[in-house]
């Protein structure tokens, strides 16, 4: 599909066991992610986004079972790798960011040595690991980075916290850099600067980022290959450009048309809304997952599972009408 | 009509969730069986538990003393029967009572001025640090040991207790949008009490209560076992267990049986309690 | 911060005032007053008067009381009036001995009852845990004088491996002699810190910096120990000054039980003499123990936890 993929994952599927019942939270997930490239995952909350990330990191909760798929990093598959195989690519070749700052940093253990701590796997000084924090701090324009190392994080606004979160992901300079909605928590403004944050990141570790949002305009601004999902699959994936101008899969679509930056562009100003509601994932329908909000359904829709057709190169959509 | 079947069904509920619970229903077990010998003690008991036969002393169980004698003969099997009525009288008069001065201390402390509410929780603070059988052991020097005694000494230390949850539980209520909204319609305080806060407090002060009931028993055991409770020879189990303390060296069995029924009962409670709280407390109910 | 440490300090003072005027006015509330309490039916109005003069019974009720603090301030505790010593004296030379056991009580249970709870909840729900589960609340369940009497039962009149009385001579002697009165005074507790301890160590797991920290990488042992358990720990600090000061309380039976000097020994036998002065001296000092105890685990508290100490 593309070539020199950091990432492969293909054909995954995951299921979680609650209450009795099996919940198909990911079904036939394909996705590369390129060398340097960032790629941004969207779809409304609930539509498997998380799952599909914490897969990655191996760290699903222990109620989930991975059912089918396979994730290769740098050839290596990481559902092979025993725990400690795996702890060592955690923050140091795949680092992540989560959404929500305010809790992420340990409460009692202060900003300096938490970022220390991430660079245990260097037998350097004390003193350079404290260095590299102070480094980073600044970079990521915290002032007077050096005194703060002592500070603790409720000591810091949410958006300073969420530099923090990015400096530790400077320090480990990992190969895959996973962005859960990390401006979601934070003010507009706020937002801006993260995303400047973590382009300048990216400009200097060369580093590929899988950035989760369901913030379109970020969205077009920070990455080059957009995926649409859509309870627990990807229904539309291509490159940023195809995507927002030639958008095929009718969810996908009304997708588009609800970010808010359209709609004032627009003549109506007059918020759409897709009626309906997600499917059950304990109890799938068969045919097409969106059949049943689908304003274009027929047939075929409610029968048969629509297979992903490629409409342009790199541009693929999994829907009949195509 | 319609009221009954509701706590019927409540009732059902419970039933079911405890069913799930072997510890739970082990506490039952005991606790029913507690309570039985406790109502039933008059045609349980195979002799006076208070009649001496000193020529039977020291015996080992047998037969005719199917928990063996103490060192005045007397029956010790007969002896815990008659106990069980009177660890479990001082349990629920005491705990019932202090739980219902918490109740209105505690609703009071919630909804009244700020005043009032300060001098509660210093009144519950106070009456908690004094340490519990140093107090106990005061009191008693003052009025004379006595079951009455031993109740009202449990009352006035488990005030604080029920106090202090229904003050909580008052306060999250009174804060909480539906009552705001009650306020601000021009409720008044009595009906608010009344309908609102009185049946949402009654949930977490049973629990309460029922993990309450062992720490009773035991300090009511206790206080006897020191000599300062139930006075002899009025067979209480800490009486028994005083008896045997005395005569350790001459045969273990008053030891043994007095403390087994203090330790059951105690585990039943707890038991019971704890699996109650599982089921009735929906915070803490486990997602299942 | 030092407002804090110094709001926290006033409010115990003023318990432990409150906590003795309380107990002054019910030892005068009742009927009878302590002087013919003391000296029981037979005491002649001359012998009563007497008694009332020496313990300052004939003054009115809040002078009494005032006196009562003054000279308590000064370390008057008052005079024992059945062996003509000063009840502060007595009561110092038996301290020692119920501060070591409830320490030993308290460090063994410590030593327990915090691997226990970390144990379990890093293997929840396996049957290590269940039993874990019902064993701690057995241990708290169990009345600590069955507890004791059980143990005094079979350990040392039984096997003989203790001793059964006493509170033993050289270290090795008392070392000896604390074994079982630590082991009553202490189960109850291994039963509370290991639940309170798994419980908040769950908690504090599913929080999200847990997940972040796993997602750099951070070692296992790191995040468990470090990370988690620095933050788990804090409600079982909070809970050992409670604990002792139930100690202070709980230490009365093991010391009668295994007839060992200390402070419920002493107010064991004041209460069958029915001597006042002595009752209200060691009541006053374990009060004090007790509200000194959880002030200090409260303030210890607000140190160990950065959010607190900068609330504050």
């Amino acid at each position: 599909m593309l070539s020199d993929p950091v990432l492969q994952i293909r054909n995954l599927s995951v299921e979680f066991s609650a209450r009795k019942r099996t919940i198909r939270a990911l079904r036939n997930i394909d996705l590369d992610i390129p060398r340097g490239g960032t790629v941004g995952v969207v779809g409304e909350s609930g539509c498997g986004k998380s799952t599909l990330i914490l897969s990655i990191m191996r760290l699903l909760a222990p109620n989930s079972k991975i059912v089918s798929g396979d994730i290769v990093f740098e050839d290596r598959s990481l559902f092979e790798l025993t725990e400690r195989e795996m702890q060592s690519v955690r923050g140091n070749e795949i680092s992540m960011i989560f959404q929500d700052p305010l809790t992420s940093l340990n409460p009692v253990i202060s900003v300096g040595q938490q970022l220390i701590d991430v660079q245990y796997r260097d037998s350097v000084a004390k003193k350079v690991k404290q260095q590299r924090a102070i480094d980073a701090l600044s970079q990521v324009g915290i002032p007077d980075a050096e005194a703060r190392l002592s500070s603790f994080p409720h000591q810091f606004s949410g958006g300073m916290r969420q530099r923090i979160a990015i400096a530790m992901t400077m320090i480990e300079e990992p190969i895959l850099l996973i962005a859960d909605e990390p401006t979601t928590a934070l003010d507009a403004t706020l937002e801006v600067q993260i995303i400047r944050e973590l382009k300048e990141l990216q400009k200097q570790s060369r580093c590929s980022i899988l950035f989760v949002s369901h913030h379109l305009g970020v969205v077009a601004d920070l990455c080059d290959y957009v995926v649409v999902m859509y309870a627990g699959e990807i229904v539309e994936q291509g490159p940023v450009r195809d995507l927002f101008y030639n958008v095929r899969h009718p969810y996908a679509q009304k997708l588009l048309e609800c970010d808010p930056a359209r709609i004032v562009r627009s003549a109506e100003k007059k918020f759409p809304t897709i009626p309906g509601d997600l499917p059950d994932l304990g109890n799938l329908p068969g045919g097409c997952i969106f059949s049943n909000r689908c304003h274009s359904a027929f047939d075929k829709c409610e029968t048969h599972s629509p297979r992903r057709t490629e409409v342009s190169t790199g541009h693929s959509v999994s829907c009949h009408l195509y | 009509m319609a009221r009954t079947h509701k706590r019927l069904d409540g009732l059902i509920e419970i039933w079911a969730h405890l069913r799930r619970e072997p510890l739970g229903i082990v506490g039952l077990l005991i606790v029913v069986l507690v309570i039985g010998s406790a109502l039933l003690a008059d045609a349980l008991i195979l002799v006076d538990p208070v009649k001496l036969s000193i020529r039977d002393k020291f015996m080992p169980p047998s037969l005719a003393y199917p928990l063996g004698t103490d060192y005045l003969g007397r029956d010790i099997y007969s002896r815990v029967i008659a106990g069980s009525r009177i660890a479990m009288t001082a349990a629920l008069v005491a705990v019932s009572i202090s739980a219902g001065i918490g109740l209105v201390l505690g609703i009071a402390s919630g909804i009244g001025p700020r005043w009032l509410d300060y001098s509660m929780l210093l009144l519950f603070d106070t009456l908690r640090s004094f340490p519990v059988v140093m107090f106990a052991l005061a009191v008693v020097t003052l009025i004379g040991p006595s079951l009455t005694t031993i109740i009202l000494i449990i009352i006035v230390i488990s005030i604080p207790l029920f106090g202090r949850a229904v003050r909580t539980q008052t306060l999250t209520l009174k804060n909480s949008e539906f009552i705001q909204s009650e306020i601000a319609m021009g409720a008044s305080l009595p009906r608010l009490m009344g309908v609102h806060i009185l049946p949402n407090v009654l949930g977490p002060i049973m629990i309460l209560a029922a993990m309450e009931i062992p720490v009773v028993i035991a300090m009511e055991a206790g206080l006897s076992f020191l000599g300062f409770g139930v006075r002899p020879p009025t067979p209480s189990w800490g009486n028994i267990l005083n008896d045997g303390f005395k005569y350790i060296r001459n045969s273990p069995w008053p030891l043994i049986f007095g403390g087994a029924p203090i330790i059951l009962t105690t585990l039943g409670f707890t038991f019971l309690g704890e699996s109650l709280r599982d089921v009735l407390d929906p915070r803490l109910r486990k997602e299942s | 911060m030092l407002v804090y440490v110094l709001k926290r300090i006033g409010l115990a003072l003023v318990i432990i005032i409150l906590a003795v005027t309380l107990l002054y006015l019910m030892i005068h509330a009742v009927p009878g007053d302590p002087a013919t309490v003391m000296l029981g039916p037979r005491a002649t109005p001359e012998l009563i008067a007497q008694l009332h003069q020496r313990m300052g019974l004939d003054k009115p009720l809040p002078v009494q009381i005032i006196s009562f603090f003054g000279r308590v301030l000064s370390g008057d505790l008052g005079t024992d009036v059945f062996q003509e010593k000063p009840v502060a004296g007595i009561i110092i030379s038996v301290v020692p001995y119920t501060l070591i056991l409830v320490g030993a009580g308290i460090a063994w249970s410590l030593a327990l009852g915090i691997p226990l709870g970390v144990f379990s909840a890093l293997r929840p729900d396996s049957w290590i845990d269940k039993v874990a589960g019902i064993l701690s609340v057995a241990f708290i369940a169990m009345p600590a004088f069955v507890v004791g009497l059980y143990a005094l039962l079979l350990f040392a009149v039984t096997l003989g491996w203790f001793p059964v009385i006493g509170g033993g001579e050289g270290f090795a002697g008392q070392l000896h002699h604390l074994v079982l009165p630590a082991f009553t005074v202490g189960l109850g507790w291994v039963g509370y810190l290991a639940r309170i301890v798994r419980a908040s160590m769950l908690e504090v797991l599913a929080e999200n910096h847990v997940r972040h920290a796993r997602a750099h990488g951070l070692p296992q042992r790191v995040v468990h120990y470090q990370y988690v358990l620095r933050i788990a720990i804090l409600p079982a600090v909070t809970i050992v000054g409670i604990g002792i000061g139930a100690m202070l309380s709980g230490v009365v039976f093991a010391e009668i039980i295994f007839a060992r000097p200390g402070l419920g020994k002493l107010i064991f036998v004041a209460v069958q003499q029915r001597n006042f002065p002595l009752i209200m001296g060691t009541v006053l000092v374990t009060t004090t123990l007790f509200v000194v105890a959880t002030t200090l685990s409260d303030i210890v508290n607000a140190l160990l936890d950065p959010r607190i100490r900068e609330r504050l």
